[in-house]
């Protein structure tokens, strides 16, 4: 890659000198030229005046006290407060994890950590500002950009590559559920029904464990429905498209309410779980058909190449195919992750308590609140914002370093 | 002819039966086939142990009983007498209503803000930008609920309701639009207009035969434009030469409490037009943008160096290569119309989705319910596929 580009010329718009323009210039160029952009122009400002009218008086009059005072429900649900040290302790490896990422993928990464960064920053500041939020929560939003800042230190190391940072996520992540979970009713960390979990808490572990779960199974998927296998291809084309037709609404009020019938009657599943399987059934179908494309871009005389050399048949898809497909295929997936993340929402339509759900909780429970509708929602959007937008650079990033062939 | 070695895999000598390639695919397909239909086999008997035990019904000749239960608006007539089938298909009917409104809307917003990206105007870029990335940055029910829960609260009382002249009223007893109808003389204006066409048609025909060598009075008459200016005159002189204008604009009239008259929207039907076109948008928006910057530059450069004007350039050159690369990701949009119709439920409109929940409830044939449910969504994601792959075929170049 690096050598083609050598040889390859400069486009010429990167060999032009760049104009410099003084402000009156920039604004004729951008603003007023041709007559009709200085019409657009000033229907935009006109626009604009017009929403930042309406916006200031509402922020500034907005009963934001309806988020302070139920910023724990909003976090982490009806999780116990007694045990409330068990999610600070739990999570606390999430910022370390981001942290080491940016170290080990660098400028792809650094958006999205800086993004959190300045997010818990942010808190943690607002959290001097009024006493709604308890002195744990604070000191946790206080110390995690420093565990982000440690883990980038870490990350930066060679001891430490991609993956070794994906492995120390896994691990991770799986503890943290144990460590939420909790065991028996006598131990130190009693056992915590998965009821009682919520807000951005459930929202992220969902995701996360989501993400875990779905990609793989993606590419089982995808491999199943290329491979001239009957049985296997059938299977395949049959789970992507029935779960790719189907809403995810459907398909979660389907696990909630029909999946039960078809279980033994003594379990009673739990209902997080089944809303989880909603959404990975849902989302695999479409990696499947992300990573499929990949696997059919990968050229004919790869695997000619790999046959030739008497590689045997499931090498040649693993070692040959298979690595060249997902790396054609990263934007794709991260896209597909941002999806995920955003579908997590819909289960606040069942009753469960994510970050939507816990908002909703708030404005229909709480008598005190019931008309603050726009601040609890706008305070979740954005904190829905702030991950997808971290998320979708990451993306951005990862197209331009695939475009500039730069490894 | 060459000359194949003929051996038959399966009792081929010097290679043991465990690793005969027809053999391993053979018993893996095997396995894994009694894998799948034991799981299967064992949700059936749970199913059918579970039935036996709450005295479910599975058959699927229940749907024909009586709903017993209404559907709160229904584009075809509906009432709890007739049956729980009929009431799915009341459902469908306003799902398809819903989507079809919302396919028309949604493109012209996202065409809209796709071009304001596209502008060399900083502040309506900006705009442009700033909708799209905050929308897109969001789930599509948080919006919703962020938007119905404002818009619900928000609308004004039928006494202080919104009037926007020519268009309509919006009130919190529902959105109430102008509506146009016909009147006796429409008939005779439509034979005029048609008339028109087959005029301006032939003048077209006349203009392409002579290359734009024609002139009247001196002025060269162009092709498509000519044509054009000739019907819009007879369509308004047909119009206006009539004692009778051929339509009537119904206006929304304030009587008692409500209003009469005009076309009627409930509120739950606009709230979730609205949050569903204005989230789509952003995407559709993207692709308007994506597909235009994808039209190769050397395309411009061409087609500017052969003398064509810009505007010329943009409708004949860059659009219709533009709608080329659009198509397939706007299908794609339009199923995700589809899917999120679903989202009525949080306001309560009677789409497919909604009826099957309140007859879920009231029924409890979840199961039946279900399967007519994903046969629906299945054929709806089949047609747009299609369709989809009709009209791809058809717009893209032929194979070079």
């Amino acid at each position: 890659m690096a050598v083609e580009n050598m040889t390859e010329p400069k486009p010429m718009n990167e060999l032009r000198p760049e104009e410099k323009l003084s402000i009156a210039g920039w604004a004729q160029k951008n603003l007023f030229s041709p007559w009709y952009n200085s019409v657009l122009t000033a229907v935009g400002v006109i626009l604009v005046v017009m929403l930042l009218k309406e916006a200031v008086p509402f922020l500034i009059d907005a009963q934001w006290p309806a988020v302070t005072t139920n910023i724990q429900i909003l976090l982490v649900g009806q999780y116990p407060s007694e045990e409330l040290w068990r999610v600070g302790a739990g999570v606390l490896p999430m910022p370390f994890i981001v942290g080491l990422a940016w170290g080990v993928w660098g400028s792809m990464m650094r958006t999205f950590s800086v993004t959190l960064v300045v997010s818990a920053v942010l808190t943690a500041i607002s959290s001097l500002f009024g006493d709604s939020m308890s002195s744990g929560l604070a000191l946790w939003f206080t110390v995690s950009p420093f565990l982000v800042l440690l883990g980038y230190a870490v990350g930066r190391r060679d001891f430490i590559g991609p993956r070794q940072v994906l492995i120390i996520w896994f691990l991770f992540l799986l503890l943290t559920l144990f460590f939420l979970r909790g065991f028996g009713e006598d131990s130190a960390m009693p056992h915590v029904p998965t009821d009682r979990w919520g807000g951005l808490l459930v929202t992220i572990l969902i995701a996360q464990v989501g993400i875990a779960v779905v990609l793989p199974l993606g590419i089982v998927l995808a491999l199943a429905r290329q491979s001239n296998l009957w049985f296997f291809k059938g299977a395949a084309i049959a789970y992507i498209e029935v779960l790719r037709a189907t809403p995810l609404l459907a398909l979660l009020f389907l696990m909630l309410i029909v999946s039960p019938m078809f279980l033994p009657d003594v379990t009673t599943p739990d209902r997080l779980m089944l809303a989880f399987i909603a959404i990975v059934l849902n989302n695999s179908a479409y990696m499947a058909e992300n990573i499929r494309g990949g696997l059919q871009s990968v050229s004919r005389g790869q695997v000619e190449a790999a046959q030739a050399l008497g590689m045997r048949g499931s090498h040649v898809t693993l070692v040959i195919v298979l690595p060249q497909a997902i790396r054609a295929t990263i934007p794709a997936i991260v896209g597909q992750f941002i999806i995920l993340f955003k579908d997590t929402a819909v289960i606040a339509l069942v009753g469960l308590m994510d970050l939507l759900g816990a908002a909703y909780a708030i404005i229909l429970g709480q008598d005190a609140w019931r008309t603050a509708d726009p601040e609890v929602f706008l305070f979740v959007a954005a904190v829905y914002w702030i991950f997808t937008y971290g998320m979708s650079s990451v993306s951005a990033g990862v197209e331009k370093r695939m475009r500039t062939g730069a490894d | 002819m060459t000359n194949r070695p003929s051996y038959n895999l399966l009792i081929y000598r010097g290679v043991p039966i465990w690793r005969n390639v027809v053999f391993i695919r053979l018993t893996m397909q095997a396995l894994a086939a009694i894998f799948v239909l034991s799981i299967i086999w064992v949700l059936a008997v749970n199913l059918m142990n579970n039935a036996e035990q709450r005295g479910l019904n599975l058959s699927f000749r229940l749907l024909s009983t009586n709903a017993g239960f209404d559907v709160p608006y229904s584009l075809i007539p509906f009432d709890s007498s007739k049956s729980i089938l009929y009431a799915f298909f009341a459902g469908v009917a306003n799902t398809l209503r819903l989507v079809g409104i919302a396919m028309f809307t949604t493109t012209i917003l996202g065409i809209v803000i796709g071009l304001a990206r596209l502008s060399s105007n900083f502040v309506i870029s900006g705009l442009g930008r700033v909708y799209v990335e905050t929308l897109r940055n969001i789930p599509l029910i948080t919006f919703t609920f962020f938007l119905v829960f404002g818009l619900l609260r928000g609308l004004p009382k039928t006494s202080e309701a919104w009037r926007i002249t020519g268009i309509g009223v919006v009130s919190n007893r529902g959105i109430y639009l102008t509506s146009i109808d016909e009147s006796s003389s429409l008939v005779l204006w439509l034979v005029i207009v048609v008339l028109g066409a087959l005029l301006a048609y032939l003048l077209n025909r006349l203009v392409l035969k002579n290359r734009g060598e024609i002139k009247l009075f001196g002025i060269r008459l162009n092709r498509g434009f000519t044509p054009l200016v000739l019907l819009v005159l007879i369509a308004g002189v047909g119009w206006v030469a009539q004692p009778q204008a051929p339509f009537v604009f119904d206006q929304p009239e304030l009587k008692g409490t409500n209003f009469v008259g005009g076309m009627k929207l409930t509120t739950e039907f606009f709230a979730i037009l609205t949050a569903l076109t204005m989230y789509i948008a952003s995407y559709v928006a993207e692709i308007v943008r994506g597909s235009v910057q994808a039209v190769p530059k050397g395309q411009i450069e061409a087609a500017r160096a052969l003398g064509l004007s810009y505007w010329q350039v943009t409708t004949n050159v860059v659009l219709p290569q533009a709608a080329r690369i659009a198509v397939l990701p706007m299908i794609g949009q339009y199923v995700n119309l589809t899917k999120g119709s679903a989202l009525a439920i949080v306001v309560g409109y009677a789409e497919v989705f909604v009826v099957a929940r309140t007859a879920i409830e009231k029924t409890g044939m979840a199961l039946q319910i279900f399967v007519m449910l994903i046969i629906f969504y299945m054929i709806m994601g089949a047609f747009f596929s299609l369709v989809g792959n009709w009209y791809n075929r058809k717009v893209q170049f032929d194979g070079r």
